[in-house]
């Protein structure tokens, strides 16, 4: 290497030293925003400008995604409910009541999962067909003993109990619960026999001495995701309950769930 | 801080942030979740030195960076090539040495020049000549319009000349005296 060479490497070598260490994906993120301090911002343009490792073209995709991010035009294909502000938060308080329990078990993370998706999959889920009072009606309050688990609903309004629940071919099988605009947003998971579900009727025992049955409205069941089923607030106090999906005469799977009213914090 | 007001706010972005990115609907979903999950568990550390959408952002931007890396890393498979042999094929390509010296000299020379320019006119020039941006690009990164950017490389250029002397010439900022080239292709 001559002389020359060895001078050239030396001064870009210099400024590439000058211009300071590769910003991170935060820092470029930040850039891309606007919410970097002006000094942090300088140091970023320098090095952008002296990098000749991609820094440049980093920084241009985080503007790119910065825009894809602030945009809100619909996606083709999007969930449903993104259009439907009262089911995102009637998520957020499911996922908060999720969250606000240090010792959530992972089966109740995947059941939530899978409650995030069951109104990706269906639009609405309201309140299912018409709502029946039997007249053959009977009261069945579970005398089982209060799960373990519960989702406290995020607003502190009611604390809602899932039960152990399960289908005819006995897996565990628990309904997610939420309470988001005065009602109740029941996600029931679908049995393993999908062409079974989601039959032709729920049927909620322990409402005030009598059982509601409601039709179930097919157009809002997904046979991978489950069905969403909305229910007044008023129509189902504290109290348990127990659910069951049935088609015919045949039941389907049974879901448990205790409604605790609880004062707002 | 509320966070269902957090959730309600932010999840359509999120989660359309997502679907743009070409993630599909149900990854696209999970991904959401854990986006705030971890706003959820960071909203007592956020110390609103950013905004918070910035912040939803950064995690959402960092999650679907791991997303693709992931994925890029299964794709490779453990198939490597050496860094050393792309260069030295690289090397190979180029002009003779000789050339190549000129020509570093010469960079030395315009770069000696720069570092007389005002800081943010000498990084457009940079972003322009050395990092081949287009204008609409260099114009993002300065947080200024395009307009402002080709009135600085046309100044730009005039300093040149006067720094330089007699020693400028024409090449050395010929990276900047294309505009309607760039434009055409900007329109394009």
């Amino acid at each position: 290497m001559t002389d020359r060479t060895k001078l050239a490497g030396d001064l870009a070598d210099e400024r590439r030293g000058s211009a300071g260490r590769h910003p991170s994906d935060d820092e470029l993120a930040l850039f891309a925003a606007g919410d970097l301090p002006a000094e942090d911002r300088d140091r970023i343009e320098e090095h952008v400008a002296a990098c000749d490792r991609g820094c440049g073209r980093r920084l241009l995709a985080a503007f790119d995604d910065l825009e894809a991010f602030e945009s809100s035009e619909p996606v083709a294909g999007e969930p449903a409910y993104l259009s439907h502000p009262e089911e995102i938060e009637a998520r957020g308080r499911a996922l908060a009541g999720e969250l606000a329990r240090p010792s959530s078990p992972a089966p109740w993370r995947r059941h939530l999962a899978m409650a995030m998706a069951v109104l990706a999959g269906m639009v609405g889920g309201y309140l299912v067909g018409e709502l029946l009072e039997g007249p053959q009606a009977r009261v069945t309050r579970t005398g089982d003993p209060p799960a373990s688990e519960q989702i406290v609903v995020g607003d502190g309004f009611a604390t809602l109990i899932p039960d152990e629940s399960r289908d005819r071919s006995g897996r565990d099988s628990p309904p997610v619960v939420a309470d988001g605009t005065g009602d109740l947003i029941l996600l029931l998971q679908p049995p393993p026999r999908a062409d079974a579900f989601p039959g032709e009727v729920l049927v909620i025992e322990g409402v005030e001495d009598r059982r509601l049955s409601l039709a179930v409205d097919r157009s809002q069941a997904h046979e991978r995701y489950g069905l969403t089923v909305r229910i007044p607030r008023h129509l189902v106090p504290s109290g348990r309950y127990r659910l069951t999906l049935a088609g015919g005469d045949e039941p389907i799977a049974t879901y448990h769930v205790e409604i605790r009213t609880t004062p707002r914090p | 801080m509320n966070f269902v007001q957090l959730y309600h706010d932010y999840t359509p972005r999120v989660t359309r942030f997502f679907l743009r990115k070409g993630v599909p609907e149900d990854r696209a979903e999970e991904l959401t979740q854990e986006v705030f999950i971890r706003v959820y568990g960071g909203m007592e550390r956020f110390r609103h030195e950013s905004r918070v959408g910035t912040w939803i952002f950064t995690i959402a931007r960092n999650l679907w960076l791991n997303e693709i890396r992931a994925r890029t890393t299964d794709k490779r498979q453990g198939t490597e090539v050496p860094v050393d042999d792309q260069i030295e094929g690289v090397r190979s390509e180029r002009t003779n040495p000789e050339d190549e010296i000129l020509l570093q000299e010469r960079r030395r020379i315009l770069h000696r020049a720069l570092a007389q320019l005002p800081d943010r006119m000498r990084r457009t020039v940079e972003l322009r000549l050395e990092r081949d941006f287009k204008y609409r690009e260099i114009a993002r990164i300065m947080g200024v319009s395009v307009q402002t950017i080709k009135s600085q490389l046309f100044q730009a250029r005039s300093r040149l000349r006067q720094i330089l002397g007699d020693g400028y010439e024409e090449t050395d900022a010929a990276g900047l005296e294309e505009p309607d080239r760039d434009a055409r292709k900007e329109q394009e």
